[in-house]
């Protein structure tokens, strides 16, 4: 028999990192405690999963680790609504339930033998970091060609993964530009808004694909800068949040159009949003 | 098409053409029988959809309150030289005007927002007294002629008279005439002698606790918390209900006795001397639960305790959001 | 298939014995309104009913259910494993159109990749047996618009239809056959009995007054997203939700827990698109900020959406909806009304 989809698998808050000064994103590494969920989930960078407290409920999030890691698995988590705020006042050590993974990925197969250009900012870097460590890996990195990452937050403080920004920084196979809107005294990198650092950057648009993840009002100064740079609406992707409950399309709550976000998506061609309703 | 049905169109013509108001909020005929709905008419072209009579049941003045507090919040980012003003007519019997005075009392929008269409009322037909004469069978036709209903089941053809479906609340109606009101479509009429409009709560009350309590749970149990009863409630205008908090949570979401039982005891609490007894909670219910006993004690209270009908003068003040140093607290100080 | 015929007075016994047997959920009055209930102990389901107020799907979609169970350990809130069984049932009594919203409602909880084990295990060990309409229950009945018909019940265990001193008792399914000894005295029906319930078929097919254009609806509803006609159906939606509640297909649910000291539980809820809450995110957005847009969601996913995904209308056509609204929102009326605009 099938098993019930419901039912969250028991982890154990493995470590916690406090992500950002403001201390409201911190990083959840999560293990199972029984071996066969352990082997049973298995996952693509893009995916998402429910993170179950009980007592509280569960919330959507992205998996911000890389499966080319299969110790633990890892949620960057802002502190928002219910369950988020309970999760960051556990200790390590705490059990909790992981419910997934779910949901499509970033388009892997698709993205193989092309350029890839990944777009971030602020806190939704999270599967963007999965991806990038995905690719990086060994084994995988020759399946892509020229990598180029650009990741923004308003500022230094409240950059996501600082210890890996300053490793991909050194690597010579991937091109990673950080920028924060404005810098502090200590901030010797970059500053401006994405969409100037894009134009800047100006990535080729042949045979790339540019996956964009952020704000709303980022994704909407970024695109036109990519839409100049030649990137087709099938080759811009973005991963779409919305309120979920069942994360296994009968609920209804993620319902945009004929799509359910959490079975459909979350990762949407430009191209395939442009036939959902605007509802997200 | 009777008189006050004409002098409604009139009106709300009038004020269309002459740019008076933006919409009138009146009541048109239903797809089935014996029902109207609620309508919005923007336009004078429109106003022969308008009608009057018995089946015209719901309490407007939510309408109202929810299209100005809805105007009120897009207007919140537009420029000052840019906002627009604007005024809803509403077509209103005495149970909905005492609704609108609650609303301008309790500084929800201004009397000049508002264009009462004031309505003299005799009552409307009652869903759950008209189910049950025709014994829960549906009505496939139904006409009103002068004091006779006539309507048309899978049984056959049967005639009522008008008083027997007429809602409770209507027949023990104090405010058959509309408190306040800038037009009056017809004539003031008298109002029915009702001999004891308690009667419903001190039988109820003069019932031994267990017998209350058996009664209560077993209507409270009927309810499917769809929230009609809050929805069409004037009074119930909160932006977000108790109901809906997340943080803390105060209501289970769970269909279960007691939960149905916090939300219907918190929300009639929140009643007190601010239900006009219009019977439209009880009218929307899709199971009929009985609320109004319950709303009618909270009246009779009102009335002994504080001299006070809700919503039935503008300029009286209400007794609990008045502070009186002669009030009644012996329900504090000496609870029964 | 087995087709036998039994007196009509004998049906009510014959229900009772069957209930003393294994739960059955059948039609009750209470009032003067009728439910879908599980019959107490020597209760009677009623017979003469046109439809019940509440929909069947109750019975496999309940409206509040526990999904799970978890208490508090010294290393915090587990889980409490647990195998419930579901005891085998008998839905007695659905009416040809709410036969018709479980298949429809498979087609969302009985999914390869995903199915809902609440729903699929209760529906799998339930008997259903459907009792064919003689008469359209309402005036407001338009099951045959819909792809339903009055008589005829696919999906049904058995399928009673009433003749004129007998009842035609046709056993559909295995299961359905694995009841046919409780049902006692049995004759064979014979053709004429075939043919009156041919005739009686048709003849409730032609009583069925109501038609909509649903299926010619469609072709609007796939290019009209936007169009000023959603600004003219909403206005006096009071946003209850009972047209949702009492849909036979409305399949929305939330999930939520709820504790009480050490022990919790996991509930799932029905839920509705009409609800401002349904939709709106920790964020304060809201990607359906307004009852005109969750108006438009409610119709597009009956008559659009669900088509795309199943090629079938998630409406069955028994006008509870129609019937129970507050406020005299008609769907029959808006369909019709759009398609007047095609």
């Amino acid at each position: 028999m099938q098993k019930n989809p419901y039912i969250p698998a028991p982890v154990k808050v493995e470590k916690i990192i406090t992500e950002v000064d403001t201390k409201d994103i911190k990083t959840f590494r999560l293990d199972f405690l029984n071996q066969e969920d352990k082997e049973a989930f298995t996952y693509l960078p893009g995916q998402f999963a429910e993170l179950s407290i009980f007592g509280k409920g569960e919330s959507p999030i992205g998996i911000a680790s890389s499966p080319t890691d299969p110790d633990y698995i890892e949620f960057t988590v802002q502190k928002a609504g219910v369950v988020t705020t309970a999760l960051h006042n556990f200790e390590e050590g705490t059990l909790m339930g992981v419910r997934g993974p779910l949901g499509n990925s970033w388009p892997l197969d698709y993205l193989k033998g092309k350029d890839v250009v990944l777009v971030g900012g602020g806190f939704a870097f999270t599967t963007i970091r999965s991806l990038i460590n995905y690719m990086l890996d060994d084994k995988n990195r020759a399946d892509f060609g020229k990598i180029t990452a650009i990741y923004g937050a308003r500022n230094p403080g409240l950059l996501l993964y600082r210890d890996e920004l300053a490793l991909w920084q050194k690597r010579d196979d991937i091109d990673m530009h950080v920028t924060v809107d404005k810098g502090d005294e200590n901030w010797t990198g970059r500053e401006g808004f994405v969409p100037t650092v894009c134009k800047d950057v100006a990535p080729s648009s042949n045979n790339a694909v540019t996956l964009i993840c952020g704000p709303p009002i980022m994704i909407r100064f970024t695109l036109p800068v990519f839409f100049e740079l030649g990137f087709s609406k099938e080759n811009i992707y973005t991963s779409l949040e919305m309120r979920m409950k069942c994360g296994i399309g009968k609920c209804g709550r993620c319902n945009v159009g004929s799509k359910y976000v959490c079975k459909d998506g979350p990762v949407f061609s430009l191209a395939e949003l442009d036939e959902l309703t605007p509802e997200y | 098409m009777n008189s006050i049905e004409e002098k409604i169109r009139e009106e709300a013509k009038r004020l269309l053409d002459e740019k008076k108001v933006d919409v009138v909020i009146g009541y048109e005929t239903g797809t089935l029988p014996l029902q109207t709905a609620p309508c919005f008419i923007t336009s004078s072209d429109e106003v022969d959809k308008l009608v009057w009579n018995p089946c015209c049941k719901q309490n407007l003045a939510i309408y109202v309150h929810s299209a100005l507090t809805q105007h009120r919040e897009s207007q919140k980012r537009v420029k000052p030289e840019d906002k627009k003003a604007k005024i809803v007519a509403v077509v209103a019997r005495g149970c909905t005007s005492r609704s609108l005075v609650i609303h301008l009392q309790e500084k929800q929008y201004n009397r000049e927002d508002l264009v009462i269409i004031g309505v003299p009322c005799q009552g409307y037909i009652d869903k759950n007294k008209l189910e049950a004469k025709v014994d829960g069978l549906e009505v496939i036709t139904g006409s009103i002629d002068g004091d006779a209903i006539k309507v048309e089941t899978s049984k056959g053809k049967t005639e009522l008279s008008l008083i027997e479906v007429t809602a409770d609340n209507c027949l023990e109606c104090r405010f058959c005439n509309p408190v306040i009101h800038d037009f009056m479509a017809g004539e003031a009429i008298p109002v029915y002698e009702s001999d004891d409009e308690f009667a419903v709560v001190d039988e109820f009350a003069a019932l031994p606790e267990a017998d209350r309590w058996d009664y209560f749970s077993a209507e409270m149990n009927k309810c499917m918390r769809c929230y009609a009863c809050r929805n069409i409630c004037p009074s119930c205008y909160c932006k977000v209900c108790f109901v809906e908090q997340s943080q803390p949570e105060w209501v289970g979401a769970g269909v279960n006795p007691s939960d149905n039982q916090v939300f219907q005891i918190m929300r009639m609490f929140h009643m007190a001397g601010r239900c006009v007894d219009c019977g439209s909670c009880v009218e929307v219910c899709a199971e009929g639960v009985d609320l109004r006993k319950f709303l009618k004690k909270l009246d009779k209270d009102d009335l002994d305790l504080y001299e006070h009908r809700a919503g039935a003068e503008l300029d009286k003040e209400a007794p609990l959001s008045t502070f009186r140093e002669n009030d009644a607290e012996s329900f504090i100080f000496e609870p029964k | 298939m087995e087709a036998k015929l039994i007196k009509k007075a004998a049906l009510g016994d014959i229900v009772k014995k069957i209930a003393g047997q294994k739960p059955v959920y059948a039609p009750v009055k209470e009032g003067s309104k009728v439910h879908f209930k599980f019959l107490a102990k020597g209760e009677s389901p009623f017979l003469a009913y046109a439809n019940s107020v509440n929909a069947p799907k109750n019975l496999f979609f309940p409206q509040t259910e526990t999904l799970m169970h978890y208490t508090k350990t010294a290393r915090g809130n587990e889980l409490v494993e647990e195998s419930e069984t579901f005891s085998e049932m008998v839905l007695f009594g659905v009416r040809p159109c709410d036969v018709r919203s479980f298949k429809l409602l498979d087609m969302v909880f009985d999914q390869k990749q995903y199915s809902d084990p609440y729903y699929v295990e209760k529906r799998e060990r339930t008997t259903i047996i459907a009792l064919a309409c003689r008469q359209p229950p309402f005036s407001t009945c338009f099951c045959t618009s819909v792809g339903g018909h009055p008589a005829q019940a696919d999906g049904a265990d058995i399928l009673i239809s009433e003749l004129d001193d007998d009842y035609l008792v046709e056993f559909l399914s295995p299961k359905g056959e694995k009841l046919i000894k409780l049902f006692g005295d049995l004759r064979a029906a014979d053709e004429a009995a075939l043919n009156r319930k041919k005739e009686l078929s048709d003849e409730a097919v032609a009583a069925i007054k109501s038609h909509i254009p649903a299926t010619e609806i469609k072709t609007w509803l796939d290019s009209n997203f936007e169009h000023p006609f959603w600004d003219s159906i909403h206005q006096g939606c009071l946003a209850c939700g009972t047209c949702s509640y009492l849909c036979p297909t409305c399949h929305c649910f939330d999930i939520r827990d709820e504790a009480q000291g050490d022990d919790g539980i996991r509930l799932r809820t029905w839920d509705s698109c009409m609800y401002s809450i349904y939709s709106q995110e920790t964020s304060g957005h809201n990607p359906r900020p307004g009852q005109k847009q969750r108006w438009r969601q409610r119709l597009m996913h009956k008559f659009k959406y669900f088509v795309d995904n199943y090629d079938a209308i998630s409406c069955v056509g028994c006008g509870r909806c129609v019937m129970s609204c507050p406020v005299n929102t008609d769907i029959r009326k808006i369909v019709n009304d759009i398609a007047k605009l095609n």
